[in-house]
């Protein structure tokens, strides 16, 4: 199982990013790369090539759904796993983002202290 | 022995008999046989002479005659044994006249010469000469002799042959007589002196029996035999009886057994003394001795003993005895008899007489005194005395009755009045009868008195009563007939007073307002005479009016009456209120000009009178009073935003009231009479209500009839005599509601999101700091932020709470029902909870069965209720203290509970524990972090779940949550029929919603929905399965969808699917283009109702739509029903029936294509409703039984396929059922189940 090194966080709220980042950075210690948007994320990616991705479901612009779809079009990105990270949570929308191919879905808001551990949990599911 | 003797002399007799009738037989036959022989001899000689004369003629023809009779003599010498004793004559026939040529006498032949003219011969011989033979019997010399002739032609010649006949019969006769003599002496002694004997014997027993009977066994009287030792010999049953013994028992046993113990020690030695010579003591005299039954019980007895000697072989002595107990029994029975008599004759007050009519004497008994008012035997009766005390006015009745008796014999019966000395008088009923000497004089009269005051009294009550009864009954029936009450107080008033017998009569009705009574009908005064009375009237002349009691009034003097009653002099009568409910409704009044006294019995009819009256008076008014509020109702319903649709038992709207009728377009006018099916197609909810209020239940559903979205309450309308089948609907239109209530939804949905944005970041921030990343805060500093924090929590859970409730509010909450071992997940529950009780320093235990408990359920809903309980358990709990997680199996049922051992709930809160926003203590909302909203969202989910949750709490602490869900038997999917091909459709479309919209519809249909989110996506799945065909959104992510819709048409492998476009852009521009692709079949707006997409799906070709196959499944378990509606989706319409009665009122207004039934109903057998199919019904309707018993013997033929209820398999069912429905041509869609659709 590879190590999970490199986290992409798409996420379009400043103030989330930053909770995220000190989660992610300062506890759970991966390299993290945020993008505020679909587009930004899809232009970026391919230089980063992080390890998992974190997406936001409703964002301006190319809201996290349709960024996964051209993610998965492109042969270079289509096989980074991708956990939505959203308040949208409703039953119908988990298993919609399922359906999509999503590895896991971390419900907004999240826990800052255990956000390290769950995604890891994912990651270590998605590869186990 | 003489018998034997008689037998042997009537065998002689019969054998000497014989002997005779065989010797007679013989001699006969002998004398035949000589006979016969006799002629044959003549005739040989005959032939022979005739021959040898022939031959003499022709070769010696002067040979005489006589020369030739001489060699016959010759060779007639040679046999002359045969003539010994005989004679032979030759008789010739010649000119001298007849001359004897041969004759032989006493052995000698000689001529003979001439044969004498009376001679005996000369008639054989004229019948020889005719040339006959014969044998003839002749008498010769006083001597018959039998002579046998022969012609002999030649000479004119007869041969006579004879022997005398008495010569051969004699010793045959002799014997005969002999043998006749023995046979009569044998006969005489043989048979005719035993049959004297016998008869002689007979007669003799006959006496002999007559008296024996006479004396022994008809008789009351014991005989008894004994022989010299004092043994039984002989008894008549008498004696048996009389002792109590079993016939036979005592013959041969000692006498001594019949007698007291001390006489039985002495009587063989007595015997002994008396036999050796000794006095007679009791033989020979008659006393009284005492007896001793077998039972040892001693009763008195006459006894009579004499001594036989020795009349009698073997018998001594023969003793007759009477049972004396009987006698002294029947003289006390006689006795008492008497004195019933005269005991029966007092309590009847009757007496009896005698007359003695030649002599005049009379006597009468005790009571015939008593009843004429004397002392019993105070004086000599007699018959003028009788006269004295009959009634003057009855007096010639009763002499020419007793004239009658005695002279025309008519039967005695007067009744008459009797004066007692006091005055008194009293009715008495007289009969008797006249006994007449052989030549009809009249010698006595004998007959009875009896006192029928009374009875007469009570007579004239009955009739009295009779009459009240009829008259109550008349007026119950004008009552019933609806007679206004008018003419019911007058009819009612006029027969109180005929039948009391009064001449004047009112009555008063009260009004309500003013309280004044009015005179409403009147009797033997003009109505306009009376006056109306004031309340100080009333309580002056009829105080009583108040009381509102129907109990009649008599009326009394001092009583201050109202003028007319005055002027009318009234003395008596009655006065009744009518009761009402509340408050007397009126008075009612029967008078005379009489003082009069009334009996129970009138009151008790003037009270019911009365009661009956206002009754009736009663039902007017209510009468009005419901035709009012009718009036009002049907004011309100038709000017209600409603619309009132009443359906009878045959599906026919019967009627549509209510102003939403016509202002949302229907006209109640052409609703009505037609069929609700017709009206309101395509409404399976609908119709599936219509049949539940069948069953009696009712439901309300929401029905989208495009424009208007309605509520409507279903209800059975129970008709007339209970009888089933019509219902109610009320339909509430909600269109705006819903409109408002989506727009709540939505805006809530939102708003949470909205909310929760902000949240991830205090709350992710405050984590942050309260989990010290940024280093070490002052202790107050983190105190401040650890209640930021747990607030921001709090109204994270709060707004998810009110997201759930909402959603279960709108019904909007969905659920993902599958099997589900419900074990694992209170396993996962307690888990998971297990941080949260050491937080609070509880213990989670969980005592959990080992096996597997399977339910329906969805397993995130299960664990949000579970964690719910565990936490609240946990919250109220004290540190410390158990919190037990349990799981059950009772029955049907999974029972959870989660023990806790808190302060328990309060009394006064446990009403409202699961209602929302509810905490016992407003403060531990704060202080115990909850929402409010948990319990009501646990409940709502298990409600939802087919459970029911609940509570117990003691007062002394400690709260047990429950709840039940019912067990789910787990079904084998059939997987292997699976074709994909067939039943899989491609759905392109990139809104959430829609998909899940969608996809719930396909599913339901039967279809499964494989989901594309883009152009290419669906390419691709289109390269790699095959579809039944495409839903298709045109806007999509990338690629536009009229694009796909031509590449779908270019491709040779796609362009047969047919496509539906689903678009909220659907313009003019792009209908025309879309449209004029042969593969687009129909394009729907977006938003669409299921309806609009059903329709659409319709257009395909797949079975969809209203050619779905109709099932009938009759089942009265719901989890089968559920278990069925479930396999067959929308693929068919399921009508369920729980009755067999529901199932034939479906049977009577629908056609069905097959049906479902299960054996035992509540009413009955469902294979019952294959015996009588209405005519509307297909000729060979499928039956599929789904029973959870084997059919039984004979029900095959009966039945298309059976399915055991716990080996039932959805897949199978499903195929059997189509393969059943193909026969008949309404198949379902071609779709094998999955598990989506059950689980929908």
């Amino acid at each position: 199982m590879p190590e999970l090194k490199k986290i992409m966080l798409v996420e379009d709220e400043p103030d989330i990013q930053t909770v995220a980042r000190i989660s992610l950075e300062q506890l759970g210690g991966f390299t993290l790369r945020v993008c505020s948007g679909g587009e930004e994320a899809l232009n970026t990616i391919p230089g980063f090539l992080p390890d998992l991705i974190l997406l936001d479901v409703m964002m301006p612009g190319m809201d996290g759904p349709h960024t996964l779809k051209a993610l998965r079009e492109n042969p270079a990105t289509s096989s980074i796993p991708v956990i939505f990270m959203t308040a949208k949570v409703q039953p119908a929308d988990v298993s919609h983002y399922r359906s999509l191919g999503a590895v896991g879905i971390i419900p907004k808001p999240f826990d800052p202290m255990t956000l390290s551990q769950t995604v890891g949990d994912i990651w270590r599911g998605a590869h186990g | 022995m003489k018998t034997k003797h008689q037998i042997r002399v009537l065998q002689i007799g019969l054998s000497v008999g014989l002997f005779t009738l065989a010797l007679g037989w013989a001699g006969w036959h002998s004398l035949q046989d000589q006979s016969q022989r006799l002629l044959w001899r003549a005739t040989m000689m005959a032939s022979l002479i005739d021959s040898v004369a022939a031959y003499d003629k022709v070769h010696s023809p002067n040979q005489p005659l006589i020369s030739t009779l001489g060699q016959v003599r010759e060779s007639l010498e040679k046999n002359q044994s045969l003539f010994e004793r005989g004679f032979l004559y030759l008789v010739g026939d010649t000119p001298e006249g007849l001359r004897v040529y041969l004759a032989e006498v006493h052995g000698q032949l000689a001529p003979v010469g001439h044969l004498e003219g009376n001679s005996p011969f000369l008639a054989p011989l004229a019948q020889g000469l005719a040339g006959e033979k014969g044998v003839k019997l002749i008498s010769v010399d006083g001597k018959l002799q039998v002579s046998a002739y022969a012609p002999i032609p030649t000479h004119r010649l007869v041969l006579l042959l004879g022997f005398p006949l008495w010569d051969r019969v004699a010793p045959f006769l002799w014997l005969e007589l002999i043998s006749l003599l023995a046979g009569g002496l044998a006969f005489w002694l043989g048979v005719w002196l035993p049959l004297r004997q016998a008869r002689r014997e007979a007669a003799l027993r006959e006496l002999e029996g007559r008296v024996g009977r006479l004396m022994t066994r008809s008789s009351s009287d014991g005989v008894v035999f004994i022989n010299a030792q004092g043994l039984v010999q002989w008894i008549n049953p008498a004696v048996e009886t009389l002792f109590g013994y079993q016939p036979g028992e005592l013959m041969g046993k000692n006498v001594t057994l019949l007698m007291p113990e001390e006489h039985a020690r002495k009587h063989d030695e007595y015997l002994r003394r008396y036999l050796a010579g000794a006095p007679a003591r009791v033989i020979g005299i008659g006393r009284e001795v005492t007896g001793r039954r077998k039972d040892g019980s001693e009763f008195p007895l006459h006894l009579n003993i004499s001594d036989l000697k020795d009349s009698e072989p073997g018998v001594r002595f023969a003793g007759v005895l009477r049972d004396l107990s009987e006698i002294t029994t029947v003289e006390a029975q006689l006795r008492a008899a008497k004195n019933s008599l005269a005991k029966a004759q007092a309590i009847g007050h009757m007496g009896s007489w005698e007359w003695d009519i030649p002599s005049g004497g009379l006597t009468w008994t005790d009571e015939v005194f008593r009843i004429f008012g004397h002392e019993p035997q105070a004086f000599p009766a007699t018959y003028p005395a009788f006269l004295e005390a009959i009634h003057p006015d009855d007096r010639e009745k009763v002499t020419q009755g007793v004239g009658n008796a005695v002279e025309k014999d008519i039967p005695y019966r007067v009744e008459h009045r009797v004066v007692r000395p006091s005055g008194e008088i009293r009715t008495v009923l007289e009969t008797g009868e006249v006994s007449r000497d052989a030549a009809g004089t009249p010698l006595r009269m004998v007959g009875t008195v009896q006192d029928i005051t009374d009875l007469k009294a009570i007579q004239n009550e009955l009739t009295t009563r009779a009459v009240q009864q009829s008259a109550l009954k008349e007026i119950l029936e004008k009552v019933m007939e609806g007679m206004p009450s008018q003419r019911l107080l007058e009819h009612g008033l006029s027969v109180l007073g005929y039948t009391l017998d009064m001449n004047f009569g009112h009555v008063f009705l009260a009004d309500p307002k003013t309280g004044h009574l009015t005179p409403t009908a009147a009797m033997g005064w003009p109505l306009e005479h009376l006056p109306p009375l004031k309340p100080e009237d009333i309580s002056r002349s009829f105080p009583s009016f108040a009381a509102n009691n129907p109990t009649p009034i008599p009326l009394e003097g001092k009583t201050a009456l109202p003028a007319h009653m005055t002027r009318a002099r009234i003395q008596g009568g009655l006065c009744v209120i009518l009761p009402g409910k509340t408050r007397p409704m009126g008075l009612l009044g029967v008078y005379t000009s009489q003082p009069r006294e009334f009996s129970r019995e009138d009151l008790h009819f003037a009270e019911s009178m009365a009661r009956m009256l206002a009754t009736a008076l009663d039902r007017e008014r209510i009468g009005a009073q419901l035709e009012q509020s009718m009036a009002q109702l049907a004011t309100v319903v038709t000017s209600a935003p409603i619309m009132l649709v009443a359906v009878n038992g045959n599906n026919q709207i019967t009627l549509v009231r209510g102003r939403a009728a016509k202002e949302l377009g229907f006209n109640p006018q052409e609703m009505e009479g037609k069929s609700f099916h017709e009206v309101f197609s395509g409404q399976p909810m609908l119709d599936r209500a219509l049949n539940q209020a069948r069953d009696l239940e009712s439901e309300t559903v929401e029905v989208d009839l495009g424009d208007n979205i309605f509520e409507v309450r279903v209800s059975p309308a129970l008709e007339a005599r209970g009888r089933k089948g019509g219902v109610i609907t009320v339909w509430v239109e909600i269109t705006e509601r819903k409109k408002i209530e989506r727009m709540k939804s939505e805006f809530i949905a939102t708003v949470s999101h909205e909310l929760r944005t902000p949240l991830t970041s205090i709350r992710g921030s405050l984590g942050l700091i309260t989990g010290g990343v940024t280093g070490k805060l002052p202790e107050q500093t983190l105190a401040m932020l650890n209640i930021a924090y747990n607030n921001s929590e709090r109204l994270v859970r709060l707004i998810n709470d009110i997201l759930d409730i909402e959603k279960i509010e709108s019904g909007n909450l969905v659920f993902n029902h599958r099997p589900l071992d419900l074990h694992q997940v209170l396993v996962q529950a307690v888990e998971s909870n297990q941080g949260y009780a050491r937080e609070y320093g509880v213990i989670l235990e969980k005592e959990i069965a080992e096996n597997e408990t399977w339910v329906m359920a969805d397993p995130d809903r299960m664990i949000q209720v579970l964690s719910n309980l565990i936490s609240n358990a946990v919250k109220f709990s004290p540190r410390g203290e158990r919190v037990v997680v349990r799981q059950l199996v009772k029955g049907k049922k999974i029972r959870v509970e989660v023990e806790d051992h808190g302060a328990g709930i309060p009394k006064e809160f446990q009403p409202r524990v699961f209602s929302k926003f509810a905490q016992a203590d407003s403060s531990d909302t704060r202080k115990k972090g909850g929402t409010g909203l948990g319990l009501s969202i646990c409940r709502a989910i298990v409600e939802r779940h087919g459970g029911v949750i609940g509570f117990s709490s003691g007062p002394q602490g400690g709260t047990v949550f429950h709840f039940e869900l019912p067990v789910y038997q787990p079904l084998e999917l059939a997987h292997t029929e699976e074709n994909p091909d067939h039943d899989q459709v491609l759905v392109v479309e990139d809104n959430a919603d829609d998909i899940r919209q969608v996809t719930e519809i396909l599913n339901g249909l039967g279809f499964k929905a494989m989901v594309a989110t883009s152009a290419e996506e669906a390419k691709n799945l289109l390269a790699r399965y095959h579809f039944q065909g495409v839903l298709m959104d045109l806007s999509l992510p990338g690629e536009n969808g009229l694009q796909l819709i031509h590449e779908i048409q270019q491709d040779t492998r796609t362009r047969h699917l047919p496509v539906v476009v689903l678009s909220a852009y659907i313009d003019s521009g792009v209908r025309k283009i879309s449209g004029g692709l042969a593969s687009v079949v129909d394009m729907v707006d977006k938003p669409f109702s299921p309806d609009r997409l059903v329709q659409a799906l319709s257009k395909t070709g797949w079975a969809v739509g209203p050619h779905r196959p109709v099932i009938l499944h009759v089942e009265d378990d719901k989890d089968v029903l559920d278990f069925v509606a479930a396999t067959f989706g929308n693929s068919a319409e399921v009508l369920q029936a729980k009755t067999l009665a529901a199932a034939r009122a479906i049977l009577e207004t629908r056609t069905v294509d097959l049906m479902i039934v299960d054996q035992q109903l509540p009413d009955g057998d469902g294979l019952d409703l294959t015996a009588h199919l209405p005519a509307t019904q297909k000729h060979k309707l499928p039956v599929v039984v789904l029973s959870a018993f084997h059919l039984p013997q004979g029900a095959e033929e009966r039945v298309s396929s059976v399915f055991m209820k716990y080996e039932s398999d959805p897949g199978k069912l499903k195929q059997v059922v189509n393969n059943l429905l193909r026969k008949t041509q309404a198949s379902l869609p071609e779709a094998p189940l999955h598990a989506s659709t059950l689980n929908g």
